[in-house]
């Protein structure tokens, strides 16, 4: 039981990342990787609300008609990132208005629901409380890599601490524009994607389609 | 070696004759490239006291003999393959590389089109360009551009546009916004393409510059971009061996005559919209874009209709970014970008309508 429990925890992190595997919560890791503390308050917040949203779920799973649990499952998630929205505006202000709506838009955040329509639907709350924290945990990963490159090379700092002299400041570090717009996330993201799959070749996807082979004389 | 204009006998030496054809063509634009980037660099400024003689350039020319005082045609040779050789060595080792590492990751043999690209890129870029812009346009060009894609004739934009995009998106201090040639010690005035932006005619007028010599390319721009006499040699040798299509290059022109024109009846008169729409091919790299980037092979539309679609797109949309955002003076880039991200849509397109039209009367 208790390895079972251990490798609910981590087999989110690489093996089944619900970012770079199942390339769910995409949207809010391309807004809030701007820079590493935005992203590590992000993770922070979604590992709270899958734990305490995955283990609620799973506490009235057998009370929930069948018809009606994605509403209360939406219901339960709304109120837990509507309270956690409030104490991070109570209690780190000035962050919270970097992350702007991007910790309302938690409620719309796949990972979220997934885990609790596909997991914490069938499991304990132990489980379902570990399955949360670890799918928080893996996106949480992937995030403070992306958003570590994109503020080090979009800024030349990390967690708003200046590591490289950029040229502005008469320094010989050059900082990519590109970096802090939407898209370098995208490449970033392809690239772990890529390496993680290379690595791990039992996670690449089936081809949807071969190409036939070139016919006799043509080349 | 086979004669490029000969027939090909099949796919691999039709490639390798419009690879051959398409180095070819860029000839005359690398000549006007070296000459017009030296006479920018010794002719225009008139004083040139204020060039800074210990960049690597400026020593490079000296040893190729360039004289500083009363430049002559050698000189502006001299100093203006001390501009572009060393990019263009740069991008080919920086290529080089890539293809290498590609090549032994795939064990497949090393393709040779990142030649092309390197000089492609190379022309896109200003004569002062920072050499780390050069690794890093070209580093992407060649991973993002084509290797990860699978190689030459699976690209799905033209991996020297891919670069240069991202090198501007990169650094725009440095390229997208500020005229390349303004604010580096020693260089001429702004980029034309900048004045016309910027001013309409009074700039242009006050820089001295009239059609004839924004024809010939004598204007400051980027590297092998300012001479429209150069690139149209090069498109009438590649429309005559039909590697590019004729369809596609007349509908950039004609979508850019069309904007312009509606920009002159009912435009505000403020910086370029006022300007007649022949301004917008003579000045800015327009006119290399549509014939070297635009009409690529493998990137551009592959269907008749969908060719006149894309390059109608392509030719209204530089004018309207061009008149309407000021931080994008030139436009090209982004033009050519979306044209070539919707190429595989409108062919879909025209295909889906095509087989829509085709059903029906057979009902």
């Amino acid at each position: 039981m208790q390895d079972n429990n251990w490798r609910i925890l981590t087999r989110p992190l690489i093996d089944e990342n619900p970012l770079t595997l199942q390339i769910l919560g995409i949207c809010s890791a391309l807004a809030v990787t701007t820079s590493l503390d935005t992203a590590l308050l992000m993770s922070f917040v979604v590992i709270c609300v899958l734990a305490l949203g995955s283990g609620s779920v799973s506490l009235i799973r057998n009370h929930l008609p069948h018809s009606v649990r994605i509403i209360v499952q939406i219901t339960i998630i709304a109120s837990l990132v509507i309270v956690v929205d409030q104490v991070l505006q109570a209690y780190a202000f000035e962050l919270s208005k970097r992350l702007s709506v991007f910790v309302g838009l938690i409620i719309t955040n796949c990972i979220v629901l997934g885990r609790a329509e596909g997991f914490a639907m069938h499991n304990g709350f132990v489980a379902s409380v570990l399955d949360g924290i670890g799918n928080g945990l893996g996106y949480a990963l992937i995030l403070v890599i992306v958003g570590a490159i994109r503020e080090f090379f979009g800024k030349g700092s990390l967690l708003n601490l200046q590591i490289l002299i950029t040229t502005s400041q008469g320094g010989a570090f050059e900082p990519l524009h590109l970096m802090l717009l939407p898209p370098s996330a995208f490449f970033i993201i392809g690239g772990i994607i890529w390496y993680v799959r290379r690595k791990r070749p039992k996670q690449v996807e089936k081809p949807e389609f071969t190409l036939r082979p070139r016919a006799e004389g043509s080349e | 070696m086979v004669s490029p204009f000969a027939t090909p006998a099949n796919a691999a030496d039709g490639y390798r004759r419009i690879f051959r054809l398409r180095l070819l063509a860029l000839l005359p634009v690398s000549i006007a490239a070296v000459f017009n980037t030296g006479y920018q660099y010794l002719g225009a400024a008139g004083d040139n006291s204020t060039l800074v003689v210990n960049d690597l350039r400026a020593r490079l020319a000296t040893l190729l003999g360039a004289s500083f005082d009363d430049p002559g045609v050698y000189d502006f040779i001299a100093a203006g393959l001390a501009h572009l050789v060393p990019v263009l060595l740069l991008a080919l080792v920086t290529g080089g590389f890539w293809e290498r590492i590609i090549a032994e990751q795939r064990q497949k043999p090393i393709e040779s089109g990142f030649i092309l690209i390197a000089l492609l890129f190379t022309l896109l870029l200003p004569g002062a360009v920072p050499f780390f812009h050069v690794v890093y346009g070209m580093s992407f060009a060649i991973l993002l551009g084509k290797g990860i894609f699978g190689g030459e004739g699976k690209t799905f934009i033209s991996p020297a546009l891919l670069g240069m995009a991202l090198v501007q998106v990169s650094f725009p201090s440095a390229v997208g916004q500020h005229p390349l040639w303004e604010g580096l010690a020693g260089y001429a005035g702004s980029e034309a393409i900048a004045l016309f932006d910027r001013g309409g005619a009074a700039a242009l007028t006050a820089a001295n510059i009239d059609p004839w010599s924004a024809f010939i390319g004598a204007v400051a721009g980027t590297m092998g971009t300012t001479s429209v006499l150069a690139v149209a040699l090069g498109a009438a040798l590649l429309l005559l061996n039909g590697v590019i299509s004729w369809r596609l290059l007349s509908a950039q022109l004609i979508g850019l005559a069309v904007v312009a024109s509606l920009f002159n009846l009912f435009g505000a008169d403020t910086g370029a919209a006022m300007m007649p729409a022949y301004w917008h091919l003579l000045l800015g790299s327009f006119a290399f874009g549509a014939v070297f980037v635009a009409c690529d092979p493998v990137a551009s539309c592959c269907t008749n209709p969908g060719r006149w679609i894309q390059g109608f797109l392509v030719g209204a949309l530089v004018v309207l970014i061009r008149v309407a955002n000021s931080t994008h003076p030139d436009a090209v880039i982004p033009a050519l970008l979306l044209g070539s991200i919707l190429a595989p849509l409108i062919d879909h397109a025209v295909i889906a309508w095509n087989i829509r039209g085709r059903a029906r009367r057979h009902v």
